[in-house]
Formats: C-alpha cells, structure tokens, sequence
C-alpha cells in the first residue's frame, strides 16, 4: 500500500510539472521503433539501476510468441539471453541451433564473475517495431540441456536462475555483432560454444551466422545501433523511472545524433579511455548493465552499509573521455553518499549519483546513473551511420 | 646483457624467448618453465600446452614476468620471485583463461570463498588472507590479477602489478 502512494504522489509531482519524462509516467521519446524502458525493482524486487526492457519471442515463421518483461538492457554484452524459467511452465518451443556436424549447440557466457549456460536456439525476436528473423538467442539454463560442462564454471557461480541474474533475460545492445565474433569461428574457445552430441558435450566452432547475435544489427531498417535514454532524476532519487529504448541512429526524425559527441571504441574490446585524476585509465566504458560509476578515487570516502560504494557529501568530480577517434569529451558528474540514498528511501529504485570502486586499476565504468538526463547511443560495428562507421558510442 | 652480466633469469628469459620465436611445436617437450600461481617456476611445465599460448619472459629487479600470448588472443602474465616462485597472475583479453589452470592449487578457494561486496556481473573482488583477487571486464575485454599475500617480494605493490 505504502508503495502504491508513493507511485501516486511521484506521478502527480511530475504532471504538475508540466514534464511526463519521469516516474511512472511516459517515456521521452515516442515513435514505433522505441521500447519503453523501466527502470523498477525488478523480478526479484530489490534492483537499483537497472534498465528493463520487454521482449516478444515467437517460434520462427509463426505467431507462436511469448512476452518477457524485464528483460535488462545491456550497452555491454550482445545478444538475447532469456533465463529458461521466466518464461514458465509452458514455454514455447523453439528450435533448437545445431553446429555444423549436427549436434545441439549450446553456449557457456561468462561474466566478469558468473556464467550462463544453456542451449542457443533459435526465434524470431521483437523489439518495439524490429524483427530479427530466426535470430540465435541463448536459453540460459534450459532444463533440456546437458549438465554443464566441467569448463565452463571456471571458478565463478551460476547466474541460470531469475534470482540470481536478477532479470527474466538479458538484451545485449553492444557495439558487437555477435557475442564472441571472429574467434569463436576458427578456434572451440574455452567455456564458449559447445557440440552436445548423447555422447557428451565437447568444445566447438560457432559461424558468425550460429552465434548469439546483437538483434538490432539483425533488423530490417533501423540496424545500425540504438539509443538508450532515461529522464533527470530527482536527486534524492525516485520509486522508479521510464526512458526509452530508441531503433536505428540517424535513420528516422527521433533518433539523430544532432550535437551528441562521437567516441569512437577498440574494435576488439569496446573501450575507450577515460582519464581521471589525471590517469588514463585504457579499458573504460559505458554501461547500462552496471548500476553505479565505478571508479577508483582515495578520496572519496568509503560507505559502511553499502561497502564498496562512496558515501561522500555530494560532491562534483570530472573527467575526460577520449575515444580511438581522438574525439575529446569533459564530463562533469556528481557522486553523492549512497547510504543516505539507499536509507533514506528504501523503495526507490532509480537512485542518481551512486559511485563505488572498481576492481580494474585501469577502467572506469559509465554505469547506469550516467544515462539519467542523457541519451547514449551506441553503435554497431562495421553499420553505417551519419556520423560514419561503427563501433562507437555517442552522447 | 653487458649490464647484467650475473644475472641468471635474464639469460633463461633469453633462451625462453628464443624457443618461442623458433620452436612452437615443442613448447611442450622444450618446457619454457611456467607454472600456477604458488608453484615453482622451474619446475612445472604444463602451462604453455594446457593454455596453448606462446611465451615471452622479462627479468626485472624484483620479479621476472613470464607472458604467454594464448591463441585466443588472451595475454596472461605470471609473476616470479627471485626464489622462482609465482606469487601473481594477471590475464588480459578477449576471454578469462583456464583459471584452473593458472590458479593451480588455489583455484578451489578462487571458487568457493566470499565474493567481497561490491562484486557484480562485471567486477570481482575476493580478500582472503591467502588469495587476493581484483578481475572484471566483459566478454572481448577481461582482465583480472590475483596474487597471494604471503608470496609477495618485499617492496613489490601487488595491487600495481598488470
């Protein structure tokens, strides 16, 4: 009940405005090549900075479809991955992707700590007004497939499970293609693709065409890149907070780049640098996946409930983003205590200005809070844009 | 050369290098000497074959650097004390390696301690008082360094190290 008010009171606050581009209310961008996009507490109702979108599956050739909302809007990986159990009891079927010998291919993903396993197979993937026809996608933990491979863990835990991956699915709108690219077409990458044969699950090749694909570059029109935009925020935070997801770049009246500056990324890696207290720190990026900047300072003062985030007295810090185009962009943003945030409204979901550290001494990661007041575009490798080829990332 | 006229690892760094540049089938049957965090460099062999990588060594004054180029396009870096133990990996690149491999006996406690707070899809973090581990990064960019407290040089900042 007490959540419901706060919705009510937040919408209110926001017509009065005359705005509409925040809260519960509409998104900022209209047309038919934008998905709405929310950002809220998420299936498993705890989430902070976390941009859903929802996503149509359907049997390909067929009307055979399935919804699944909350699905995370990731400008860092690529592909669509749906957690096998959020689409329920009686889960469409779809066909199964198969290696060039035959057997079922299915994928092992890392992340930086977890892994996803699960069969690829294949639909067709709605997203606002884009189809990608008979798209592989990754069924993360499909009770189907083999037990996992004894490689693929690698020391890192499960995410095959809505709880623990903290979203029905995951849509990778990097600036990649497909999810491993050139090297998974000549080598069986470790912990990568596999050929799941009865006999067993051994390493295997995937063709570009085979691999977890980004669906935007899959499109008939707009297939060159997507925005991602979400509303300013309150400081103190909101309940939640809705933007859109935006199709194609420079290809229709509500998706120019107009005046936004394009960094240019690494080819192999996405990074671009980002230079900080006077560091350049070589493997940074921008990331809707991540729900804080994360950085290293000494000077920010660390959290205590919160460990491992800043707890500063909001504060205004700068730094510079230089991408392989030696394109030169100052970014002021502002850090403020992420204990007061979290404590003082425990329900919100969209919470500005969180910071904490990073692992890597040499990357600074644009999380979530960098896309509240702004439109980030990102776009795909070797796709044609008005301002030229990708990858790049533009703001 | 000339400078270091004593030093015996810059001479196995050269022979180690030679051997990369004109034998690549034999690296397994010509061990260029690498090993798993906590081992003895000298005395374990396996890496290059199980990793499939090429190697490169670097003496310095404090540790040397061994650095294998995997086929895969992942650079790990392992790093040796004077007493010819590993007491930090590092890896960085477009896929993590084998960390069981890499790792070697302390990759049990890599999979199963405490995740510090602040780790997340993309970032990792584990303090123990035998294993340190920074790692992050996405598939076609990760990197990760992981060094064991005890095993650090005197006057070596571990958390430098890449």
């Amino acid at each position: 009940m007490a959540r419901a008010l706060a919705v009510t009171v937040l919408m209110l606050a926001v017509s009065a405005c005359g705005g509409g581009s925040g809260g519960g209310g509409p998104p900022v961008t209209t047309g038919t090549n934008v998905a709405p996009v929310i950002v809220d507490a998420g299936p498993g109702g705890t989430s902070i900075n976390l941009p859903f979108v929802t996503v149509t599956i359907c049997v390909p050739g067929t009307s055979t479809c399935q919804t699944v909302d909350h699905v995370l809007v990731d400008t860092m990986s690529t592909g669509l991955r749906i957690i096998s159990e959020a689409l329920g009891t009686s889960p469409i079927a779809l066909p199964q992707a198969r290696t060039a010998a035959g057997d079922p291919l299915d994928e092992c993903y890392q992340f930086a700590d977890g892994y996803t396993w699960g069969s690829v197979r294949t639909a067709d993937v709605q997203i606002a007004d884009g189809t990608a026809m008979s798209l592989p996608v990754h069924l993360v933990g499909d009770p189907s497939v083999p037990a996992v491979p004894a490689n693929c863990p690698n020391g890192s835990i499960s995410l095959n499970s809505v709880v623990a991956f903290g979203a029905n699915g995951v849509l990778g709108v990097s600036v990649f293609r497909e999810d491993c690219g050139l090297a998974c077409v000549s080598i069986a990458v470790a912990a990568a693709y596999y050929g799941c044969p009865a006999a067993g699950c051994t390493g295997s090749v995937a063709a570009l065409a085979a691999q977890v694909q980004n669906p935007v570059y899959r499109f008939a029109t707009n297939n060159n890149g997507v925005a991602l935009e979400l509303p300013t925020i309150s400081s103190a935070g909101q309940l939640r907070a809705s933007g859109s997801l935006i199709l194609g770049i420079g290809t229709q009246s509500n998706n120019q780049l107009g005046s936004a500056t394009v960094l240019t990324v690494n080819g192999s890696s996405g990074f671009f640098t980002t230079t900080y207290n006077n560091q350049a720190l070589v493997a940074s990026f921008i990331d809707s996946g991540s729900n804080g900047y994360f950085f290293n300072d000494r000077m920010l003062p660390p959290c205590t409930k919160n460990v491992g985030f800043y707890c500063p007295a909001r504060t205004t810090l700068s730094a510079i983003n230089t991408g392989q185009n030696a394109v030169v962009s100052d970014v002021s943003f502002d850090v403020a205590d992420a204990d007061a945030l979290t404590g003082n409204n425990p329900t919100f979901s969209a919470l500005p200005n969180v910071a904490g550290t990073n692992t890597l001494a040499s990357s600074f990661d644009w999380g979530l809070p960098f896309f509240y007041g702004r439109r980030v575009y990102v776009a795909i490798e070797g796709q044609s844009t008005s301002a030229g080829l990708g990858p790049f990332v533009a703001y | 050369m000339n400078r270091y006229p004593s030093c015996p690892r810059l001479k196995a760094a050269r022979l180690a290098l030679l051997a990369a540049l004109t034998l690549p089938a034999l690296w397994g049957a010509a061990p260029p000497a690498l090993a798993a965090l906590g081992d003895t460099a000298v005395s374990v062999s396996s890496d290059t074959a199980q990793l499939r990588a090429s190697l490169r060594v670097v003496g310095g004054a404090s540790y040397d650097v061994h650095e294998l180029t995997m086929a895969t396009g992942t650079i790990i870096r392992e790093f040796v004390a004077p007493s010819g133990t590993v007491f930090a990996v590092a890896w960085r690149g477009p896929f993590k390696p084998d960390l069981r491999v890499l790792l070697g006996g302390y990759f049990d406690l890599y999979a199963s301690a405490p995740r510090s707070a602040g780790s997340t899809r993309a970032q990792l973090a584990i303090d123990q008082p035998t294993l340190i581990v920074r790692a992050g990064g996405h598939m076609r960019g990760f990197s990760g360094l992981a060094w064991v407290p005890t095993l650090v040089p005197a006057g070596v900042d571990p958390g430098a190290l890449q």
